[in-house]
């Protein structure tokens, strides 16, 4: 690569984009204007309903008596103190003010009578107003409610100001009686922290969101719209090397969104800052808000989200380049900035929190670090993780965009429309395969899914939770497909196997156990601190019979995650690529689905098995039957863990290096068995080798 | 001089299938791709000084044909040889490209620049000083009429205008050998006048000019030599001339049907034109 070349172009990318009417929109007016003024309303608008709560003016119905007078000075001047707002009118009785009070002419009815006090304590109470009374209010109506509460604060206060004088009256030290046990209350929370974590909530989305746009548009233009254009061949014809040109444009694409997320972060400081010096923050428990306070969390971010915004141009570069036209790219664009709201969602759960886990996953990390900074909680190492994550995830889409630039097929194709969840259904053809597009999307929103959404639907169900995962987990595919118009029982494999590879498949389980065994124990060797052991299970099931268990933990996911993983994704990618990659990539997504270490490894190898079960039997029953067992046995070996240890050597607490060799041997001639009852071994194809791994 | 050698190129494409709709409910149409020749073993020669056509219906692998030798696009087998004015062969790929001038109806121009924006920037690229960009830009673009309207957007041009920016592109590193794609297609015949004569010109100050199309009249006024193509194959080479001979016609409309006609007889299949 050559640097003067480079910059000539790069310098006519910039030109060409910055004299387009829609990157200039989408990087500088929507910055500048529509997202501050979005937060200002609704910062206005809640301190507007704040003060609106407050002034409003509550009408009460007071029927006459004796000692109305009295509670109507009470109220008053209570009222007067708390800056609530009553108006009282009288009535004759009872039954009218009642009436009133149902037709909505008063917000709350007060009954007084007057009241005697025991002798001994009537004393304490002289020169007091006492009184006893009824109140009729309006449980279903917010006003009505609004109005008691206002009511019965004045009311508590005025009897604890009673109270405190007729203590005094009887004792020299009341205030000891008042308050035996005396403490103070001091909220650690700085109202720094208070308003960022506010600030915090709402933002990166906005944030991550805005940049994402700053992005798409020039990368749509500077692909879509050039080959659109026709210019993508001009540009071809100079003495240029293709690497030259991607490098030209990721750069121009990255200068605009760099500058459009430096753009942002200002016009939000500024925001913040002019809400500072204009806006009374005391309303929204700001107050001894210190704006110097944001300064580091200002420099943070403006190290970090450069890079942010260079890998999303190099994201949006790769996915834009497949379109032929700024109307397939518009298509093909939105699975990103679905799946980037969906990672960036991540800063409005309550319970996520950067962490060394969640400091690797893209967007999130990202999201959840402007949060973290706006709550002044943030730590510089997990600062760094991100900023060279995020560094990390760059380089890999400069990689593939740079394989991608230089594939013949992609710049001189008819362009491949690789998501077609987006294409009027209408249009569909019946047996559609899904794109590339459509899988790398499903499998983001069941990551996704996965990692936000789950935990909370297990905190609130427990079991059936997970239950509901599961059930969501098995839609989500095969509404996706059923949308596409995909054959569903060529794509999920519908069909019943044959005796011989029923019983192959639990041959394979049984060879795939011992050898998953062998793996794990030798992963756990080698990566002793990665030791997370199936606690979690065990937490999940706690507490429910056995039959249960087996089904929502045993059975259940088995259906689920085949109908994803063996059915959608391998389907899909077998009808699309070589067979051995549609194995592998499926195994590898299968492994990444289970987000932990060592599983990895384990969802690799049974995904592996797995595919090349249902390749060879054409029923995604073998596979359902594998992962089945594999779960029952993890059920079986919490509830019944004597009868694991019984068996041999898969149940032994500490087995030696001379066992391990027996499981490892006795696992490939189990497994080759089972894949001999598949037919692996009757083919022209001798495919053994792919998947003893 | 360029010289293509056994020049193949394979391509996927999806294989037609016939009867694939059935009434019943799961039928699955399998979209299988095959793998096919769109330009298969071709080898010839472009002189100095001459304006090689290269002709074919539409689909007969022309415009790859012509990529493959400008460089665009990597032959799957064969290669492409590129020589200086001393006959020795150029092997780094961007100097490949200074030597050539490739035009095609899918070569645009930036709509949002102007005409002399986009010859300094490109002038850049090849390596031209700024100051003898800002010169040659004024030569051209009073050889090629187009004063009036060089310093307006590509965009709020007209077509014949558009044109002439385009061959203005083609002409900054003033390269030895032209490659033009279907130049004349869908132009007026003011607009395809001004690539004819410009072709003629160059052929004379001794470039080479290689050039397809499917106006059999145009190629058989201009052309030194032509390759016929169909399906990749090379159907026949020489002088117009000598292509009329060999078919006994006095146009190369009818050498051209005839030949394919003949081509069909050979297969056994019919070929419709």
């Amino acid at each position: 690569m050559r640097m003067k070349p480079m910059m000539i172009l790069y310098k006519k990318e910039i030109m060409d984009l910055l004299r387009d009417k829609k990157t200039i929109i989408a990087m500088i007016l929507i910055p500048l204007l529509l997202y501050p003024s979005m937060m200002l309303l609704s910062l206005l608008m809640m301190q507007g309903m704040a003060k609106q709560s407050a002034e409003k003016e509550y009408r009460i119905a007071m029927v006459e008596s004796e000692v109305k007078y009295d509670v109507e000075d009470v109220l008053f001047e209570g009222a007067n103190e708390k800056k609530y707002n009553f108006t009282f009118i009288s009535y004759k009785t009872e039954e009218e003010a009642k009436h009133a009070l149902s037709s909505k002419d008063v917000e709350l009815v007060i009954v007084s009578e007057p009241v005697v006090f025991h002798e001994s304590t009537a004393s304490l109470f002289a020169d007091s107003k006492l009184f006893s009374l009824k109140i009729y209010d309006l449980s279903a109506n917010t006003n009505s409610t609004n109005a008691y509460q206002n009511v019965n604060d004045v009311l508590n206060s005025y009897s604890e100001s009673l109270r405190q004088k007729a203590l005094e009256n009887a004792y020299e030290n009341a205030e000891e009686i008042i308050h035996p046990i005396a403490y103070e209350v001091e909220s650690i929370s700085t109202s720094e922290e208070n308003a960022g974590s506010l600030i915090g909530m709402i933002l990166p989305f906005l944030l991550i969101i805005s940049i994402l746009t700053g992005a798409i548009y020039p990368a749509i233009d500077a692909t879509a719209g050039e080959r659109e254009r026709g210019t993508l061949e001009t540009i071809m014809t100079l003495p240029v090397r293709k690497s030259e040109i991607m490098v030209s444009k990721f750069l121009s694409v990255s200068t605009i969104a760099i500058f459009s997320a430096l753009l942002n972060l200002l016009s939000m400081f500024g925001m913040i800052f002019y809400l500072y010096k204009t806006i009374d923050l005391s309303g929204l428990g700001m107050a001894g808000f210190e704006f110097s306070q944001f300064v580091p969390a200002m420099i943070s971010l403006g190290i970090c989200l450069p890079v942010f915004s260079m890998f999303t141009a190099a994201v949006s570069l790769c996915i834009c380049i497949f379109a032929k036209s700024f109307k397939e790219a518009n298509n093909i664009t939105s699975p990103i900035l679905i799946v980037f709201m969906f990672a960036a969602m991540a800063s409005i759960l309550p319970t996520v929190e950067l962490t060394n886990t969640t400091a690797l996953i893209p967007v999130t990390n990202i999201a959840l670090l402007i949060k973290s900074v706006f709550s002044l909680d943030y730590n510089p190492g997990l600062v760094a993780i991100v900023l060279f994550s995020n560094l990390a995830y760059c380089l890999i889409m400069v990689v593939i965009m740079s394989t991608l630039f230089s594939s013949e097929d992609v710049m001189f194709g008819e362009g491949k429309n690789g998501v077609h969840i987006f294409e009027r259904r209408a249009n569909m053809k019946k047996g559609q395969i899904p794109g590339y597009g459509d899988i790398i999307l499903l499998f983001a929103v069941m990551l996704l899914f996965m990692i936000f959404a789950s935990s909370v639907l297990v905190l609130k169900f427990g079991l059936w939770g997970t239950a509901i995962i599961q059930l969501l987990i098995l839609l989500m595919p095969v509404l996706y497909a059923f949308y596409l118009r995909s054959d569903l029982k060529e794509l999920f494999s519908l069909k019943l196997p044959k005796f011989r590879e029923f019983v192959g498949s639990i041959v394979i389980w049984i060879g795939g156990l011992l050898l998953n065994q062998v793996l794990l124990s030798l992963l756990m060797r080698l990566f002793p601190q990665m030791n997370e052991t199936s606690q979690s299970l065990f937490d999940t099931i706690s507490g429910v019979g056995f039959p249960t268990a087996l089904i929502v933990v045993g059975i259940c996911p088995a259906i689920a995650e085949e109908a994803a993983f063996r059915g959608m994704l391998f389907g899909t990618l077998q009808k699309r690529t070589k067979l051995i990659i549609a194995i592998l990539v499926s195994a590898v997504l299968f492994g990444l689905y289970h987000m932990n270490f060592l599983q990895f490894f384990a969802g690799l190898f049974m995904g592996i098995i797995m595919a090349y079960m249902v390749y060879k039997s054409k029923s995604i029953v073998t596979s359902v039957v594998f992962h089945m067992l594999n779960n029952s046995f993890s059920v079986v070996g919490t509830y019944y863990p004597n009868i694991i240890e019984s068996i041999p050597f898969v149940g032994s607490a500490e087995p030696g290096i001379k066992e391990y060799m027996i499981m490892l041997f006795a696992g490939v001639i189990i497994l080759v068995l089972g894949l001999f009852l598949f037919g692996a071994f009757s083919g022209r194809k001798n495919l053994a080798k792919t998947e003893e791994v | 001089m360029i010289e293509a050698v056994h020049l193949s190129k394979e391509f996927a494409r999806p294989v037609k299938e016939e009867g694939t709709e059935k009434k019943s409910g799961f039928s699955f149409g399998k979209k299988t791709m095959e793998s096919f020749y769109a330009v298969d073993d071709l080898s010839f020669r472009a002189k100095k000084g001459e304006i090689l056509g290269i002709l074919g219906p539409n689909g007969a692998g022309k415009t790859t044909l012509l990529r493959m030798l400008g460089h665009l696009m990597t032959p799957t087998k064969g290669e492409v040889i590129v020589s200086d004015e001393e006959g020795n062969p150029i092997t780094d790929e961007v100097k490949i490209k200074q030597a050539i001038g490739y035009l095609s109806n899918n070569t645009a121009l930036y709509g949002r620049l102007t005409a002399r924006e986009m010859f300094m920037l490109f002038g850049e690229i090849y390596g031209i000083s700024k100051e003898d960009s800002a010169k040659r830009a004024n030569e051209i673009f009073h050889l090629l009429e187009m004063e009036e309207f060089c310093d307006k957007r590509i965009e709020k041009l007209s077509t014949g205008q558009r044109q002439r920016a385009s061959i203005s592109r083609c002409l900054i590193h003033n390269p030895e050998i032209y490659i033009f794609d279907e130049p004349t297609l869908g132009l007026d015949i003011l607009a395809s006048e001004t690539i004819i004569e410009f072709m003629k010109k160059e052929k004379e100050r001794g470039k080479t000019v290689l050039y397809s199309t499917h106006y059999m009249e145009e190629a058989q006024y201009l052309c030194d030599r032509i390759l016929m193509v169909y399906e990749g194959k090379k159907l026949a080479f020489g002088t117009p001339k000598q292509l009329m001979e060999i078919t006994e016609s006095d146009n190369l409309r009818d050498t051209f049907k005839s030949l394919i006609r003949e081509l069909g007889s050979r297969d056994g299949t019919e070929v419709s034109l």
